[in-house]
């Protein structure tokens, strides 16, 4: 891995090594290969762990699941079974698709050793507590939420049921170790997202610096001297599409199992919120819903933000002004072709983040999966009068 | 003109060099023949690898096809008669869900063996067309490997007959009475899918076949790029991966995110903001004037000359020499036009079919699972799904079908992502040779493969897509949960109804009891239970 790592960051992937989910030593690792055989074997080891969980928890004859109504219980079968193929698929794909994410991080390390080094008065710290607030906010946010919810829970139910503290205890690690992984999806967007903010950024100083140069002091070599410079942004815009689509081989079916999980997990446990509350049971254990509501929006709105900033790419490279063309080239002007070539790049390298082909993540799909649930919340509690009779 | 010669030279060896693509398709197609999928002539096959039309051939496929329909009647006709013995039990809507679906099957199959018969003329085209192209790409030392294809035919052919002798097999053990000989008839229910599945390999292995080129034209491309790096390496005298750092370090550091003008700032000459600010504008000129406000300005200048001179000392590079490469990205853009038109035509010829193969898959799914949940509250479900009642049969059958829904859907994806690739590879192209040339030559190309790319269609009523899977999971899903409140609901009625019956029967006893003035307090007590349970509303 070219580069070194911010504190924040070095931190932030300890962390998702001792989950098991990035299965790569960190550039200070003394012993980078034995470190990445041992992280496999790790990996490894959680998804036998947590796959055979989920496989007792749904076989056993213990509460593990509801038991009341066959809706019920079918209910909480779906979610360990989706929580079960959920975390395995993360642990089969870290893995896989290690090499991918080296990639990633390779190409992270590259691009960032082009930025400049601090030379601001302000700590390290500081700057990097600027740089990534957005995904330490989600982070820390998003944890902090879960931790008072579960604290919250322990003190405000009074008797905790057997089927309540089974389940919970089971499936608590798969709802946790899926946002976590989303969480960690929400960091990789936001590393692609502030390469691209800073490439629009440079665009934009050259822009201003061609109007400048254009309309008050032009000089010999300066058409060369922009064409240079779009070039160069040409091979940066290359390796930062070559680092989202290392993100995305990285994370193929992950994805899709994660959000799967958490939109299951929601449709599923409104359900439950409703019955509750309709048979006057005392659980209050469905206010753990609360953090995975702000789990999908949380990536949406980090991978919006992504795939929005190539548009304002494209938009402050065309408010390039070339010079005046020059009399070698008649036809048209250097920095043009250049400033064209670099919109037909863009036009055939668009930075769209999928989940498999199958969605893409924009604010749309917010929208169909807010309709989807409250739909399928509707069926759910129209079948609640109708299955009380088959108890 | 010496490459016109050489291609010349070289168009003789192609004919030897290129083997086409219908060698692979051997095993298949003598299946195919067999069980009348294909009308094309097996002899002419055989012999020359080319499809052509034979009037024998549709001959026998029309009277396969009758033969598979009266078959398929009269094994609706035989098991049918347990329906509609049954009728009074099933659900109605059970019982319209089997009557609709009964000939889907055989609507599919019917759909693949026309649309054979009508296209017995083009499939040929197709292949010598996909032949032209790989003779096309072999002069362009683009060599496209067909060997490992039969390998896939073969699994493919493999798992065909794993999922449909599997499905069959433990369907007529578990779920079929076979002691009647009637029953040998089952074998039928097979033949539907799977013709389609034999029918839907030609189509998966050609659309493979054509991502291969796709790849193949992409691999070229960025081969071409590797090369000129290596030479650039070379020429500077650095490892091929210091260049590509190095073209990136040149630039000089960009500035911070805050500091708006400060780069600019910085460019014309070292002056910071506060004494700019202070100037005017008569000032900055100068400045701005001087070559060395921008420090880089030196090597500019050196660097396209250096280049001309030291190709002409190692031809190393294709990328160098913009008017030797111009011919070359010129013709694989052509190449990659025609693979796209030979997709489109292949879309048209299997339109109909692969329409057929997703509404069957949809309503096939939907109702297997329905009838699993049918199977599951014992309730009677038509007897052509009977594999329904077992749910490992049931999973078996659904993978199967999914998995040939699904492959079709990702293997046209992939092959509409390979091909939007190459424009990718070109820029790359473009923008590493750095020539101004061949950027005039690349953005015109770059246009050009903009509008023409491939998208695959069922009939143009949907893209084959990932996003179709989508809105499908999503149908599937909403349809099911539907027709199970509808279930219920019925089951509810038919239940109320019968309790209703059973009361009544019952009030006629009791009636009678008490003309027979043998009144008992059993009676009365079950009559109050009978009144309750009617009163109480089913909330």
């Amino acid at each position: 891995m070219a580069g070194q790592l911010g504190r924040v960051l070095h931190y932030h992937l300890r962390f998702y090594q001792l989950l098991g989910f990035h299965g790569l030593p960190l550039p200070g690792d003394a012993h980078p290969l034995r470190t990445q055989r041992c992280l496999q074997i790790w990996s490894f080891c959680l998804m036998i762990f947590l796959g055979t969980l989920a496989v007792f928890c749904v076989c056993s004859e213990d509460e593990f699941i509801h038991i009341g109504d066959t809706f019920g219980s079918f209910n909480d079968v779906l979610k360990y079974t989706v929580g079960g193929i959920a975390v395995v698929s993360i642990y089969v794909e870290t893995l896989i698709s290690h090499r991918h994410l080296a990639r990633f991080w390779r190409l992270h390390g590259l691009l960032s050793d082009l930025l400049p080094s601090s030379t601001s008065t302000s700590s390290s710290w500081w700057r990097e507590l600027r740089q990534h607030w957005r995904y330490l906010s989600w982070f820390h946010g998003l944890t902090a939420s879960e931790l008072a919810l579960l604290a919250f829970f322990s003190l405000g139910q009074g008797t905790i049921r057997r089927h309540l503290v089974l389940f919970w205890t089971t499936f608590q690690p798969f709802v946790w170790l899926t946002h976590i992984r989303n969480i960690q999806f929400v960091l990789h967007v936001e590393l692609l997202r502030q390469q691209l903010k800073q490439l629009a950024h440079e665009l934009n100083l050259l822009a201003e610096y061609s109007k400048f140069a254009n309309r008050r002091a032009s000089f010999e070599g300066f058409e060369n001297y922009l064409r240079r410079q779009l070039r160069q942004k040409q091979l940066i815009y290359d390796k930062i599409y070559d680092m989202y689509t290392s993100f995305q081989a990285a994370f193929r079916y992950s994805m899709l199992t994660v959000l799967l999980m958490i939109g299951v997990r929601i449709s599923v446990d409104c359900y439950f919120m409703y019955y509750t509350i309709y048979n006057n049971i005392n659980d209050i254990d469905y206010l753990f819903i609360l953090p995975a509501l702000l789990e999908i929006p949380a990536f949406i709105y980090t991978s919006r933000g992504c795939m929005e900033m190539l548009p304002r790419i494209a938009y402050k490279l065309h408010s390039i002004t070339p010079g005046p063309t020059s009399s070698s080239y008649p036809t048209l002007s250097l920095q043009v072709k250049q400033i064209q070539n670099f919109s037909l790049q863009m036009m055939h390298q668009p930075v769209v983040i999928h989940a498999l082909g199958i969605t893409i993540l924009d604010g749309y799909l917010l929208t169909r999966l807010a309709c989807s649930l409250s739909t399928y919340a509707i069926y759910a509690i129209q079948f609640m009068p109708k299955l009380r009779r088959n108890v | 003109m010496p490459s016109t010669v050489q291609a010349e030279s070289t168009n003789t060896t192609t004919t030897r060099m290129v083997h086409p693509l219908l060698q692979q398709f051997q095993q298949l197609f003598f299946v195919s023949k067999l069980v009348g999928i294909l009308p094309q002539d097996l002899e002419k096959f055989r012999s020359k690898n080319v499809l052509e039309k034979s009037r024998n051939g549709a001959f026998y496929m029309v009277f396969t096809l009758i033969i598979y329909i009266i078959l398929y009647n009269l094994l609706i006709y035989s098991f049918g008669e347990e329906d509609r013995t049954l009728k009074a039990s099933q659900s109605t809507l059970t019982f319209v869900i089997g009557l609709f679906l009964t000939y889907i099957g055989l609507i599919m199959m019917a759909t693949d063996q026309l649309t054979a018969l009508r296209n017995q003329g083009q499939l040929g085209d197709l292949y010598d067309r996909i032949l032209a192209v790989d003779e096309r790409l072999f002069r362009e030392q683009c060599v496209v490997d067909n060997s490992h294809i039969s390998g896939r035919i073969k699994i493919m052919l493999i798992m065909t007959f794993f999922f449909e002798i599997s499905i069959l097999i433990a369907t007529y053990i578990k779920l079929v009475d076979y002691t009647q000989w009637m029953s040998v008839l089952w074998v039928v229910s097979a033949v539907p899918t799977f013709i389609n599945t034999l029918d839907k390999i030609w189509f998966a292995v050609s659309l493979y076949a054509l991502k291969e080129r796709f790849e193949a034209i992409n691999t070229t491309l960025e081969e071409l790029v590797a090369t000129h790096e290596k030479f650039k390496a070379w020429l500077s005298g650095g490892d091929p991966y210091m260049d590509d750092s190095h073209s990136l370090d040149s630039s000089q550091p960009p500035p911070q995110y805050d500091s708006n003008l400060e780069y600019l700032y910085k460019e014309l000459g070292g002056l910071d903001m506060g004494s700019l600010k202070g100037s005017g504008r008569n000032k900055v000129a100068p400045v701005a004037h001087s070559m060395n406000s921008f420090g880089e300005s030196v090597q500019t200048g050196q660097k396209p000359q250096m280049n001309p001179m030291t190709v002409n000392m190692a031809h190393e590079s294709e990328l160098s020499n913009a008017t030797k490469v111009e011919e070359k990205l010129n013709n694989l853009c052509q190449v990659h036009d025609e693979v796209c038109e030979i997709g489109k035509a292949m879309n048209e010829l299997w339109s109909y079919p692969i329409l057929s193969l997703m509404a069957y898959g949809f309503l096939i799914f939907t109702a297997q699972l329905y009838f699993l949940y049918c199977a599951t509250q014992a309730q009677s479900i038509p007897s052509l799904f009977r594999s329904a009642k077992n749910p490992i049969i049931t999973v078996i059958a659904l993978s199967y079908t999914s998995g040939k829904c699904i492959y079709l859907i990702y293997l046209s994806w992939k092959t509409s992502l390979a091909s939007k690739r190459t424009g990718i590879s070109l820029h790359k192209c473009g923008v590493v040779a750095d020539d101004n040339l061949l950027y005039e030559i690349v953005n015109h190309l770059s246009l050009k493969l903009l509008n023409h790319s491939v998208d695959f269609s069922a009939c143009g009523f949907f893209t084959l897509d990932m996003e179709t899977l989508y809105g499908v999971s999503g149908g599937i899903t909403s349809y099911l949960i539907i027709l199970i409140q509808f279930n219920l609901a019925a089951q509810q009625a038919k239940d109320a109804i019968q309790t209703f019956n059973s009361f009544n029967d019952t009030a006629g006893l009791m009636g009678a009891a008490t003309e027979m003035g043998n009144e008992s307090s059993t009676t009365t007590i079950l009559y109050d239970l009978m009144t309750t349970t009617m009163m109480t509303p089913i909330d």
